[in-house]
């Protein structure tokens, strides 16, 4: 591993809306039942709680190649999908995977909570989970910026990346916004 | 370019060196190399544990569920999948942490594990979902900033443990943080200490009165003396050893009372030899100090390892670090001011008086962040090291409630850093106090849990925390600690209010229970263990607290303590006041019942359905478990009112009902005391139905051993004898589950 381009660690973000009162405790039975029906891509193993948490990881899905979170610590509140073992293929088909595969689960949360909950279409947020192959910093975003753009075009049809700048001490966060 | 090549030149040689050992041995196992046994104690010497559903199974409920990993079939140890995510348990010696370390810490949460952060009871700190082949690079970036893994599980010397208050407190003797940290130098990869039978663990206390250190619940506890001597004052300690919680806890012996600072080091090297050489090793449920210490006696021991202090070569770490006493010793950046009519935010002055601490340096305080459940995410990690950077520049303590202590905040500043704490979240006032729940990971995480801690130390948390401004403060005092199974990671031995997880048969389902404790006692280092009175639904448990706190307050005397309270009233009234809520309603009036605090799982393996009759039968096992119980509290009883002989002949009793019980289910006339052992003993415990995934037969050799010899009649010795006595009851309850699973007669 050598660079950014092998990155294999890394979150995507897709925002939330609460449209009527939604506990975090809710999302609970749902994704134990996710395990249970085997409803998303997978191996999933348990379901965290850390509601008690304000602005925590909220509820989260535990997996073995990916967690699902509703999360509230990073960014406004959505579903964080973090990527933790190795997938094939290019940075940008990788991060395309990803971010279908957020949605995908956004889209079903919509319909367990149908009415209460909506979830953001046209924007997500990008973190790196590698500090050592892609650190918060301008060189390593720029060697992501076309796997980025070309996963975010695929998906949103085209799309502005943006650096998210901040304490320098956290992850690479690049906000994806759809044109 | 990894962790290796990055860090070169950051990582102390030595510690580099095991850390490569160790990601070697990862490629050997994964080759099939080495052995899964050898492999599982080389990796928990390094703190990497196994975590729930590791064994690659998991009921969702309905029925059990298969977790088909990559790796296949490869293992890290008996039954543990070699991809199942596992918990990280990294040593931070006397709890104290810098901002730097911090950061790395988060960063590690972040990237290695789920973004949290948990605090142990022994000031280690843990992170979840941990996979096995990124931890050499996690032991790197950690190494880098000094800290080490090493001997953070297995049966080694565990995190030494200090009172966080070390150094600042107004009634400490000495600062003990540097004894502490040379003991744990010292004895970190010592030859000495690699060959025990069972985990060994330290603590040091600067004071006696004071709970901070819980030197009485450690194999070897060590309470700041001086003496004057010569008309000089010397250091020393009260030293103390063979003490411990677990299924059966001792309460420390007192091996010295006076032990010279110069011979912490060389008694401690002796201890460990004799423990390596003499300790129980292969059954390692008697293999703890605290029964080496009870079985040769203290006097023997105390002539055994002080022949050996005798024979040992001298090493001039004994002495060398008193020379650098001061080391540790820490300075504020600022000079105190006092409080002088700062706008006080919101919340303030209830977190000034549950949350902070004068320090004997005047115009100092020590604060504490009030961390739900021992948790804090990455982020707040951060935050943290700003702010320890900003307030005092020195390292943080973590305690053993689960918290992160700030000390040398200028009393004119505590307005201002209450306002940074809240603004990141851990600005609740209740530290330390009944609101503040002690838990173990429990069900959530334990592959030993029983039943939900954390889940219910959550909700008791909510539910306190919106009274918590208008309680009485004689009940906002007390301490409540939750452990999910018997093995006491929670500490519940300890605290006004105890639960340990255990569960029951309700008709064809299995339901979650806590056993509740009394008696126990936090201060004086831990100076009572409480006792089991009456197992009660987890979801019930809220209203146990309810009551007892109720109880307390209308008919305590003036200025009386909980625990007061309890010893005076009686553990018969106390049960009486809870004995209704045991019941548990059936399943078609409150299902709640069957399933734990935030997990809507059926309670239950899968596999178990509703019974086809229409009404409960109520087997005769039911009645003798029942039966059973009533007769361990009972020698609960005589043993308050001081007829120890007539405890010990119930708590015999007890085990014996309980075994009979079981004969009963395949001989059902079985009858008199040798034929019952004799038949419990080839079907239940030879067959290992009358045995428990963690603890082995070791519940079914309580009865053995109490059947084989007279009851000591000595106090500690029948209160132990009735811990045994609870815990083979419980281990027949399980037995009864498990026959049930298997379509025997239970």
């Amino acid at each position: 591993m050598t660079g950014p381009a092998d990155l294999q660690r890394f979150a995507v973000k897709i925002f939330a809306e609460r449209r009527a009162p939604l506990e975090v405790s809710e999302f609970i039975p749902v994704f134990h039942r996710w395990i249970r029906d085997r409803a998303v891509p997978g191996i999933l193993i348990d379901v965290a709680d850390y509601g008690h948490l304000p602005e925590g990881p909220g509820v989260m899905l535990v997996g073995h190649e990916a967690d699902y979170a509703m999360d509230a610590m990073e960014g406004p509140f959505g579903l964080l999908y973090t990527r933790k073992r190795p997938s094939p293929g290019a940075l940008a088909g990788r991060l395309e995977a990803a971010l279908r595969a957020a949605q995908a689960a956004g889209a079903k949360l919509e319909e367990e909570f149908a009415g209460r909950l909506v979830i953001g279409k046209g924007e997500a947020l990008f973190l790196s989970n590698d500090r050592l192959l892609a650190p918060n910093d301008g060189a390593a975003f720029e060697a992501l910026r076309p796997a980025l753009e070309s996963a975010a075009s695929a998906v949103f049809g085209g799309a502005d990346v943006r650096r998210e700048e901040g304490d320098p001490r956290r992850r690479l966060a690049v906000r994806l916004t759809c044109r | 370019m990894d962790w290796k090549k990055r860090l070169a030149g950051r990582i102390p040689p030595e510690l580099g060196r095991e850390i490569d050992i160790f990601e070697t041995e990862i490629g050997l196992r994964k080759q099939g190399k080495i052995d899964e046994k050898v492999f599982a104690e080389t990796r928990l010497r390094r703190g990497v544990y196994g975590q729930r559903y590791d064994s690659g199974q998991r009921s969702d409920g309905a029925k059990t569920q298969t977790l088909a990993y990559p790796s296949g079939e490869l293992t890290k140890g008996p039954s543990t999948l070699w991809d199942a995510p596992g918990m990280q348990r990294i040593k931070i010696p006397y709890g104290g942490l810098n901002a730097e370390q911090l950061e790395v810490l988060a960063d590690l949460a972040e990237e290695y594990a789920d973004g949290i952060l948990h605090v142990t009871t022994r000031q280690d700190i843990q992170l979840h979902y941990v996979h096995i082949e990124d931890t050499p690079s996690l032991f790197r970036r950690l190494a880098a900033v000094g800290i080490t893994t090493r001997e953070a599980c297995g049966n080694t010397v565990r995190n030494v443990t200090a009172c966080p208050l070390a150094g600042i407190c107004r009634d400490e003797t000495f600062d003990v943080t540097p004894y502490a940290k040379a003991c744990s130098r010292f004895l970190l990869g010592h030859k000495d200490t690699q060959n025990f039978g069972r985990k060994f663990k330290v603590a040091f206390s600067g004071c006696a009165e004071h709970p901070c250190g819980l030197a009485m619940m450690h194999d070897v506890g060590c309470v700041a003396r001086t003496r004057v001597v010569d008309g000089r004052e010397k250091r020393g300690f009260e030293f103390y050893v063979g003490g411990g919680l677990g299924a059966v806890p001792y309460p420390a012996k007192l091996f010295d009372a006076f032990l010279p600072e110069e011979e912490l080091l060389p008694v401690a090297q002796a201890i460990s030899r004799v423990f390596a050489r003499m300790g129980e090793k292969k059954n390692r449920n008697t293999a703890r100090l605290k029964f080496l210490v009870n079985k040769l006696g203290l006097d023997e021991f105390r002539k055994v390892v002080l022949e050996e202090r005798r024979s040992l070569p001298a090493d001039p770490a004994w002495t060398g670090f008193l020379a650098e006493l001061h080391a540790t010793d820490e300075k504020p950046l600022r000079p105190a001011r006092p409080a002088n009519g700062q706008a006080r935010p919101e919340g303030f002055d209830a977190w000034l008086q549950s949350n902070v601490y004068r320090q004997r340096q005047p115009g100092y305080a020590a604060a504490q962040a009030t961390l739900p459940l021992g948790d804090f995410t990455a982020r707040q990690a951060r935050a943290l090291a700003d702010l320890c950077r900003r307030q005092s520049g020195n390292p943080v303590r973590l305690t053993v409630e689960q918290n992160v202590l700030f000390r040398w905040v200028s009393e004119d500043e505590l307005p201002a850093f209450y306002a940074d704490l809240r603004a990141m979240g851990l600005g609740e006032a209740g530290a330390g106090s009944i609101v503040d729940v002690t838990a173990c990971p429990g069900t959530d995480t334990c592959k030993l849990g029983i039943s939900s801690s954390r889940g219910l130390a959550a909700e008791l948390r909510q539910r306190l925390a919106t009274r918590n401004a208008s309680m009485d403060e004689a009940v906002r005092g007390l301490k409540i600690k939750v452990s999910g199974c018997f093995n006491s990671c929670g500490q519940h031995h300890v605290s006004d209010l105890g639960f340990y997880g255990v569960s029951r048969k309700k008709g064809s389902y299995t339901v979650p229970h806590f056993q509740v404790l009394v008696g126990g006692k936090f201060q004086e280092n831990a100076g009572a263990y409480g006792l089991a009175i009456i197992a009660i639904p987890s979801k019930r448990i809220p209203e146990v607290v309810d009551r007892l706190t109720l109880g307390f307050l209308e008919g305590r005397a003036k200025q009386e303590t909980f625990h007061a309270w309890v010893t005076r009233i009686g553990k018969a009234k106390v049960r009486a006041m809870l004995e209704d809520l045991a019941e548990v309603p059936p399943p078609e009036v409150d299902r709640s019942f069957y399933s734990d605090w935030r997990d809507p799982r059926e309670y239950s393996v899968g596999d178990m359905g509703v019974g086809e009759c229409a009404g409960e039968v109520v087997s005769s096992l039911e009645f003798d478990l029942a039966a059973a119980e009533r007769e361990t509290f009972e020698a609960q009883l005589a043993l308050e009112e001081g007829r120890a002989s007539r405890a010990a002949e119930q708590a015999l009793g007890a085990m014996l009902t309980a075994a009979r019980g079981l004969v009963a289910t395949q001989l059902p006339d079985v009858a008199g005391r040798d034929r019952i052992v004799r038949e419990f003993r080839d079907r239940f415990v030879e067959t290992r139905l009358f045995w428990d995934p963690f603890a082995g037969g070791r519940f079914g050799a309580f009865l053995f051993k109490a059947v084989e010899a007279p009851p000591d009649p000595a106090p500690d010795a029948v209160r132990r004898l009735i811990e045994e006595s609870q815990l083979f009851v419980e281990a027949a309850h399980s037995c009864r589950l498990r026959m049930s699973q298997q379509g025997m007669r239970a």
